[in-house]
């Protein structure tokens, strides 16, 4: 009887693994990127913003933590950006990855912001369908910074994921 | 005797009266029954009834896959690494649980290729039905077609691209697994293509391909996501 009951548990327990989880949004720091750029290092200031002070537009990635007990059959991952564009001509661009673990891009939303603003910051929304990757497919954020503008620096504040 | 007689005339008459009030109330109009009309009887089966026989079907369909992945269920875990029969007898958590994760993670991968096919049925079934708005298509197709002659798409041959309304379909092939697993990150670097994108690998007998769904910039693939 005991036995019994503990199998079912087993089970149950199995079965409530199985279900699709959500996992709780999360956001974090521009710092957390890095600079894809060669030498065109970005400058990250004490409050976790990533600052491009180089000459010149830059690349950086941002790893994502996945943090859902089944990232196999999680239906889709949200993506909010936030930025500061102060370039009249060029945007900050950026792009969702959803990789297989043996590294291949199989699934993508790439966006960008819109016109210039020097004070107030923008925002990036993107959204991938997370159901394509088999299991330990791993998700990645790569943003285009352009260079300074009038003196203005282009900034990746902060992305928040929601699982 | 007479008695008999006075009953059978009784018995008679009161048929005769029954009969005759039942009669007449006939030919009154009914207030509360309907009579059944010929008219609205249906030749066919009622709409109602034929969504229920294609639930059923579809009912019947899902458990028959169910049955399916269960029968195969006990085969995939034959005998679990380090569990010994002596630790199973006992009932001890390993050897139990062991099999039951490893028999749920392939159901679970199962039900995600599954749900592939049906999301790569849907984007399929769009880009072979999608009008073709020409204003966006023919631009569209002159900046793949010119983007694959740059350096980051080097080891990759565009073979095919066609764009309707919302999408664009494209067929690469690769020289490498590098170049193929480069190419989703390439695309969606080219400006004037910033969209949502899907890829499927494909490598059969070493020769590696791609087929690539992208969306018109700034809108979305069409793909029912359930949540």
């Amino acid at each position: 009887m005991t036995k019994n009951t503990f199998k079912k548990s087993v089970a149950a327990l199995a079965l409530l693994g199985a279900l699709p989880a959500v996992a709780g949004p999360a956001t974090y720091a521009g710092a957390l990127c890095t600079s894809v750029s060669g030498f065109a290092a970005p400058s990250i200031f004490r409050s976790g913003r990533l600052i491009n002070q180089t000459g010149g537009a830059i690349e950086v990635v941002c790893p994502v933590q996945r943090n859902v007990v089944a990232p196999s059959f999680n239906e889709n991952v949200s993506f909010l950006i936030t930025a500061r564009d102060p370039h009249l001509t060029e945007n900050v661009c950026c792009t969702a990855t959803l990789t297989e673990p043996d590294g291949t891009a199989i699934t993508a939303d790439s966006g960008c912001t819109a016109g210039a603003d020097t004070a107030n910051p923008k925002t990036i929304s993107l959204n991938l369908a997370t159901a394509f990757a088999s299991v330990n497919g791993y998700i990645a954020l790569r943003c285009e910074l352009p260079g300074p503008y009038s003196g203005f620096q282009s900034t990746l504040s902060s992305f928040y994921i929601s699982e | 005797m007479s008695k008999v007689r006075w009953g059978v005339l009784g018995l008679a008459g009161a048929t005769v009266a029954v009969a005759g009030v039942w009669s007449l109330r006939g030919d009154v109009p009914m207030q509360g029954a309907t009579p059944p009309a010929v008219a609205e009887v249906h030749t066919g089966p009622p709409a109602d009834l034929e969504q229920e026989v294609r639930a059923l079907r579809a009912e019947l369909e899902a458990l028959r896959r169910a049955q399916g992945r269960l029968e195969q269920q006990p085969h995939a875990p034959a005998t679990p690494p380090g569990g010994s029969v002596t630790a199973k007898e006992e009932g001890s958590e390993g050897p139990d649980t062991a099999p039951t994760k490893e028999a749920e993670q392939a159901a679970q991968e199962q039900r995600r290729r599954e749900r592939v096919m049906e999301l790569d049925a849907e984007l399929e079934a769009a880009a072979n039905t999608e009008p073709r708005d020409t204003q966006w298509a023919v631009p569209t197709e002159s900046l793949v077609t010119r983007s694959f002659q740059g350096p980051d798409f080097t080891g990759s041959r565009l073979t095919r691209v066609e764009c309707r309304t919302h999408l664009c379909t494209l067929e690469v092939e690769h020289d490498n697994g590098d170049a193929q697993a480069e190419l989703l990150t390439s695309l969606l670097r080219v400006q004037g293509l910033r969209g949502q994108a899907v890829v499927r690998p494909q490598n059969e007998g070493g020769r590696r391909s791609s087929r690539v769904y992208l969306s018109r910039a700034g809108e979305r693939l069409p793909m029912t996501l359930r949540k």
